[in-house]
């Protein structure tokens, strides 16, 4: 009985040091690294809009179109520029897609094709990152946020926390591998890249 | 004796630690910065008193950043180069003001745009951000930095010359470091750094 009992603690402690994390919106921002030239919009509905966002086929935009706007920043999140990529995205079988979900290059092998699920992509931890900006449906095309500040007072779908495995610390972050399924934030390392860079720990 | 050793493991060890300096020509920098590009024929376009060194943004917004090109490089080298538009901090101790070429980072006080050329007051030296002052900036002020390319020196004679290093720099990569003269540099990148822009050969 005594073993069973200091089993469960050791698992709940070690699972302690694994939780993930969460840090605010507010105080991530993406490095702007996917390659291409940016069309600066004053309005989000220039680009972003039901006609064009979580479509089956590229219509309007192409793949790899980059915009960016700039987020006001009076309501929610801070202001300063929002940059978006237009993407096609592979669903996680286990976690849906919604606002917020952090992406990373699809184990497809497309360089436009991003996922949710950590189990089958391409790599992690590198430089490519795509955060979803609502609900996706698997293999729809549509806007990520994949540069500069979160769009929180663009899309209040944006607003809140972002998840982390509890690594991040103040500067830059990459993508990593969280222990529900998803992909989220935490700190680089030797042969990673950053994404972002992060005010403080989470 | 002991004396004399003591004082010759000093001299060495304060060796080992000396700032150095390395010229802005050999100086380039990633464009880390996120946001479009706007290009200028004129430094005079973009970069006047009424839109630098001021208290609050004016004909600018803060992360708004504008290019232009070298073409005779009588100081300096040809190319492009790359500023951003931001908000200085100085030392809340006064101790080193911000001047031509200094090198600044994130602001502590958790604004992405505000920098500072504190090294003790930072959200991390040795990460993907970082700016050169063009001119004396003062505290809260906005203001144009080099942000990316080559070294704007044809440009502005104020950024003719040597920038400080940790005399730890090698050609290729480097990123921001605290120097031991209260300010930051340049200098080599480690596992978890992340380079802010390249060096044609070392310090």
């Amino acid at each position: 009985m005594l073993y069973i009992l200091m089993a469960v603690v050791f698992m709940a402690a070690l699972g302690g040091l694994f939780a993930d994390s969460t840090k605010d919106g507010g105080a991530l921002h993406l490095y702007d690294n996917w390659p291409g030239p940016i069309t600066e919009y004053k309005t989000l509905a220039g680009f972003y809009s039901a006609a064009t966002h979580n479509i089956a086929a590229e219509d309007t935009f192409s793949r790899g179109d980059k915009a960016c706007i700039r987020n006001p920043g009076t309501s929610l999140g801070i202001e300063g520029v929002s940059i978006f990529t237009y993407l096609q995205v592979v669903a996680n079988a286990g976690v849906a897609i919604a606002a917020k979900s952090v992406c990373v290059l699809d184990a497809t092998l497309y360089p436009y094709r991003v996922t949710n699920d950590p189990d089958s992509c391409v790599s992690v931890a590198d430089g490519l990152c795509a955060v979803a900006l609502s609900a996706m449906t698997t293999l729809y095309w549509g806007w990520f946020w994949t540069g500069g500040v979160c769009p929180s007072d663009l899309i209040v779908a944006m607003d809140g926390t972002f998840g982390t495995d509890d690594s991040l610390v103040a500067g830059d972050f990459t993508t990593v591998d969280l222990t529900d399924d998803a992909i989220g934030f935490g700190v680089i390392a030797a042969t990673t890249s950053a994404v972002g860079y992060a005010d403080a720990a989470d | 004796m002991y004396i004399l050793l003591a004082v010759v493991a000093l001299l060495f060890f304060a060796s080992m630690m000396l700032d150095s300096v390395k010229d802005g020509n050999c100086l380039h920098l990633y464009d880390n910065w996120p946001g479009p590009i706007h290009s200028f024929d004129t430094l005079g376009e973009f970069y006047n008193q009424d839109t630098h060194n001021t208290p609050a943004p004016r004909a600018f917004n803060p992360g708004d950043k504008a290019c232009i090109r070298t073409v005779t490089g009588s100081l300096g080298v040809a190319g492009l180069s790359i500023f951003t538009y931001l908000q200085a901090v100085g030392h809340s101790d006064a101790a080193v003001a911000i001047a031509a070429k200094a090198v600044m980072v994130p602001d502590v006080t958790l604004y992405p745009y505000r920098l500072t050329n504190q090294p003790d007051a930072n959200v991390s030296v040795a990460d993907g951000l970082c700016a050169v002052a063009l001119t004396a900036m003062d505290d809260r002020s906005y203001g144009w930095f080099w942000t990316g390319g080559i070294c704007p020196s044809d440009l502005i004679s104020a950024l003719d010359g040597t920038f400080p290093t940790d005399d730890s720099l090698v050609a290729g990569d480097f990123t921001t470091v605290a120097l031991s003269a209260d300010a930051i540099g340049f200098g080599v990148i480690a596992a978890t750094t992340s380079a802010v822009g390249y060096a044609d050969a070392a310090d």
